[in-house]
């Protein structure tokens, strides 16, 4: 005896750390005992799926099909896990049993987590998954749930938004025209909102201000040393307010990662993230939980700021942690055999009190600490990690007379003038390494450093000089040229000279230096 | 028995808190014995001090006599932990030294409260050299600004020069460098720890250690193991201001252990030096103190080194027998006794000032680099000021202060810890 059997065809995603897989979803029915069995190297989360749609069928008025039934969601060897494929398995239940018929040749790719009325919800991680069909064209009907309308915008994505079931199926029996979902450039400007702390509010602490504004412009990673209450926190966020907003590419990139650890619904935003870490911080939460792939701090912190707080508080092995991304600024982790390489290219920030007291650096022997004491506190800090910090910069207390400038500035709008400064800069890097990935200063690779370091005898003198005085390393001078060409970017000058390497020379690591020794 | 073996006896008696230097003293004023060993020989000898001392009208004699009754009757105990320290001092190659021993330092007899026994290791010859050549304490803080460091680079090396030994507590900063240069100048010196001698306090200063012993000498009175308590620190620099001839004081804080140093120096009757600092040094107003309070001043090392010859003289002088083996090294020495004092002010252009200062008030755009760094060397010298200070004192921007405040550094102009530049 033949058994009849009918195979439908249509498509779904899901994410494999964070790249985008679209996966085909097969249904088979043949006739035998009720049985629904979803193959696939599949967690719970995906095997439960069955009573959630069994009931949204029947909530919008369809049949659970008799029979036999096997979903096999490929490619079968990988796993996959999350609620996204719900959407896809009902409709593809309705068409095989075929209680709804579409267009030949029309391809469907369906994603959603079914609630049990047959309501749709957007689930975490939707705007990787979307990238794995991002520029589609209209022979793929896409259907994704309305919470999503960010994710399918920063994948450019023709579909359609669907609330319900009934309406996912309205839509594909009618032959509606895809709607077009994209972000627009006057878009990236209104979603942008400045932190709304601005730099004249660090009046009297010019050091750190110019600090920032290297920082910013050249991508360099920074140190704050400074008294209790004398700003750094606020540095940190000051930073934030200097950068431009995120490109088209950025915004997708920092969005795929945030939405897969937050709620669905997270806006679309062009303002750079800004993650604050500090010292009871796991390895895990820092980096990236290895049985899940969960992006930690230094992944969602990508193309914005990293700021760690009480840096010297922090364990060491945690900042040990830290200096692979800050170098690489990539950072790469295994899983089941499979490497997986996020982008980490994010400006560290970091903030410290110069001793236990806090209070070394202030006039009149106001600090209690014993040098053992000082040089234990910031012992903490190995050479290796502050070899990758780029600027150093000290704040002090300010006294009344900055500090009433501080308040009552009216010039509140700093910040906004420095962000087009450290914008001119950055197009000016882009133009000098046009063609490669990477252009800021401090991130441009080896390969391309005769271009970046192009100056004069005596320049390259003065830097042995520096180098001989200070005793810095090889990657002690590759650090005060990349931050000198920053200084002469931000000058407007087309070559390296000697003052922007004596100016480099104030932001190197010298106090923290002259206490460890 | 061995007579060096009593003097183990006896550091095992003290150790064991049975007995004291200070009822030893008592025992030697009554005339019943000449010196710790000879005591140690009545106690093993079974000699009645009882009887004795029971007749005299001492007060507090009856603490005495059970001392010495405690010590009968744990003897055993006592020579067991006598071996012991016996074997543990010759496997480290640690000497033990007592008031009989030929090394003993001849100015230790001649002040009360030094130890009669105390242990050392390296070279222990450099004792005697103390006695011949004459020797100098140079102390000061652990944490020393850059003028410090370099005046005691400097004077340090002028002073072994003429071959006079070096004492300090090898702590570090000023001890610590004072230590180094000797020993890179192929000199003699000798570290007084605060703990046993095998005991390498501060960590940092392993590296030291090992050299000192090398080529000087660790000296310590607690036994060999002992870990550093701080209540040590002030006994230990009693020790430091008794070995030398006179005493310099490169840095100290308000309330710095080196003013332990001073004073103990000052009740031996030894000159105390300081080297004078600006009042703004807030780590320097112990050492000021001492010059308000009747210290030399130290000005160059000429003064030092004549009054260190002044007394090596008297003292070989008064006690020939010390001369026997260092006459020659002693002749070489006599030479260059009485050089003329120089010292070199330095001059700035302090004319010039007044002038840049109503140029920088009219019309800040004209004011050149060179004039701006006359200017920020008047101000700098003496205090130390932060970058922000120097933009809030001056109409300059900080690219331009940056550029000329390295350019200074590299010529040696200024000093910057990282943070504050200062001049000297």
């Amino acid at each position: 005896m033949s058994r009849k059997q009918k195979v439908i065809r249509l498509y779904s995603g899901f994410a494999d750390g964070v790249i985008g897989i679209k996966s085909e979803i097969e249904i088979s029915h043949t006739s035998g005992l009720p049985n629904l069995d979803i193959i696939g190297l599949c967690d719970s989360s995906i095997r439960e799926s069955r009573g959630r749609i069994k009931a949204a069928l029947i909530a919008s008025g369809y049949e659970m099909p008799r029979g036999q039934i096997t979903v096999n969601i490929t490619p079968a060897y990988m796993h996959k896990s999350g609620s996204a494929f719900d959407l896809a398995i009902a409709i593809g239940l309705l068409m095989v049993s075929n209680q709804i018929s579409c267009k030949d040749g029309l391809e469907i790719y369906a994603e959603g987590e079914l609630a049990l009325d047959g309501k749709v919800k957007g689930t975490p991680g939707s705007a990787i998954r979307l990238s794995s069909i991002c520029d589609n064209n209209q022979n793929l009907l896409v259907l994704f749930p309305s919470d999503e309308i960010d994710s399918a915008k920063c994948n450019t994505i023709n579909g359609h938004a669907v609330t319900c079931l009934k309406e996912a199926i309205y839509i594909l029996n009618s032959s509606l025209e895809s709607n077009s979902y994209t972000i627009n450039d006057t878009n990236s400007e209104n979603i942008y909102e400045s932190s709304g702390i601005d730099l004249s509010l660090l009046k009297g602490q010019e050091k750190t201000q110019r600090a920032l504004l290297i920082a910013a412009s050249g991508w360099h990673n920074l140190l704050l040393i400074g008294s209790p209450g004398a700003g750094k926190t606020l540095a940190g966020r000051i930073l934030l307010s200097l950068l431009p907003p995120l490109t088209k590419e950025e915004i997708r990139e920092v969005y795929s990662i945030i939405n897969l650890c937050e709620s669905p619904q997270t806006p679309l935003t062009a303002t750079r993230p800004f993650r604050y870490i500090h010292q009871s911080i796991t390895p895990n939460r820092l980096i990236c939980s290895g049985s899940n792939l969960k992006p930690g701090e230094i992944i969602l912190a990508n193309r914005g700021i990293l700021f760690a707080d009480e840096l010297c508080e922090f364990n060491t092995k945690i900042l040990d942690l830290l200096r692979e991304p800050m170098e690489n600024r990539t950072l790469s982790m295994s899983k089941d055999g499979k490497t997986h390489v996020f982008s980490s290219n994010f400006i560290f920030i970091g903030a410290t009190n110069p001793c236990k007291c806090g209070m070394y650096m202030e006039p009149g022997k106001k600090c209690s600490c014993s040098p053992s004491l000082r040089h234990r506190y910031l012992n903490k800090l190995s050479g290796p990690f502050l070899d990758r910090i780029d600027i150093f910069s000290e704040l002090h207390m300010i006294d009344e007379n900055a500090l009433k400038e501080s308040i009552s500035s009216d010039n509140l709008s700093l910040s906004n003038e420095y962000r087009e400064k450290v914008k001119d800069v950055w197009n000016i890097c882009r133009e000098r390494h046009k063609g490669h990935k990477e252009f800021f200063n401090s991130t441009v690779k080896e390969e391309n450093l005769a271009e970046l370091f192009r100056a004069d005898k005596e320049t390259i003198e003065c830097a042995a000089n520096l180098a001989r005085i200070n005793g810095y390393s090889a990657r002690g001078i590759n650090k005060l040229l990349r931050v000198g060409r920053t200084i002469a970017d931000l000058n407007g000058d087309t070559d390296l000279d000697k003052s922007h390497l004596m100016e480099a020379q104030i932001f190197k690591n010298r106090m923290i230096k002259s206490t460890l020794n | 028995m061995n007579q060096n073996y009593y003097d183990y006896v006896y550091v095992a008696i003290c150790n064991l808190k049975l007995f004291s230097g200070k009822q030893l003293n008592l025992l030697k004023d009554l005339g019943l014995v000449l010196n710790h060993r000879e005591f140690i020989e009545c106690i093993m000898n079974d000699y009645d001090f009882n009887y004795v001392l029971s007749k005299t009208t001492i007060p507090n004699i009856k603490r005495t006599i059970d001392s010495i009754n405690s010590i009968r009757e744990n003897i055993r105990r006592i020579l067991d932990y006598a071996d012991i320290i016996c074997e543990d001092t010759s496997e480290k190659e640690i000497f033990l030294i007592s008031t009989e021993s030929d090394e003993y330092p001849f100015h230790w007899k001649l002040i009360s409260g030094m130890p009669n026994v105390f242990f050392c290791i390296g070279k222990k010859s450099i004792l005697k050299k103390c006695n011949t050549n004459g020797a100098v304490a140079i102390v000061g803080s652990r944490y020393p600004s850059q003028y410090s460091k370099d005046v005691t680079r400097e004077f340090t090396a002028e002073i072994t020069n003429k071959d006079v030994v070096v004492v300090s507590g090898m702590a570090l900063g000023i001890d610590g460098i004072a230590h180094a240069t000797t020993l890179q100048n192929n000199k003699s010196t000798i570290a007084v720890v605060p703990g046993g001698c095998d005991v390498v306090y501060p960590h940092q200063n392993y590296d030291l250690y090992q050299r000192i012993i090398e080529d000087g000498l660790v000296i310590s009175e607690l036994i060999p193991g002992t870990q550093i308590i701080k209540q040590y620190f002030p006994s230990r620099n009693r020790l430091i201001a008794g070995l030398s001839d006179c005493c310099m004081i490169m840095e100290a804080g308000a309330s710095s252990g080196t003013l332990h140093t001073a004073s103990f120096a000052a009740n031996q009757g030894k000159n105390v030096y300081v080297l004078p600092n600006t009042i703004y040094s807030t780590n320097s107003l112990g050492g000021l103190a001492l010059i308000r309070d009747g210290a030399k001043i130290l000005l160059n090392t000429n003064e030092v080194i004549d009054d260190i010859a002044k007394n090596v003289y008297e003292r070989l002088s008064l006690y020939p027998e010390l001369l026997d083996d260092f006459v020659e090294a002693e002749e070489q020495k006599n030479e260059e006794y009485y050089s003329p004092v120089t010292h070199n002010l330095r001059e700035y252009n302090s004319k010039k000032i007044p002038e840049i200062k109503s140029k920088l008030n009219i019309s800040p755009e004209l004011v050149t680099n060179e004039e701006f760094k006359i200017i920020i060397k008047d101000i700098l010298t003496g205090k130390s000021k932060c970058m922000d200070e120097l933009i809030r004192l001056l109409p300059i921007n900080l690219g331009k202060l940056s550029i000329i405040l390295t350019e200074m550094e590299i010529s040696g102009e200024i000093y910057s810890d990282g943070e504050n530049y200062c001049s000297l």
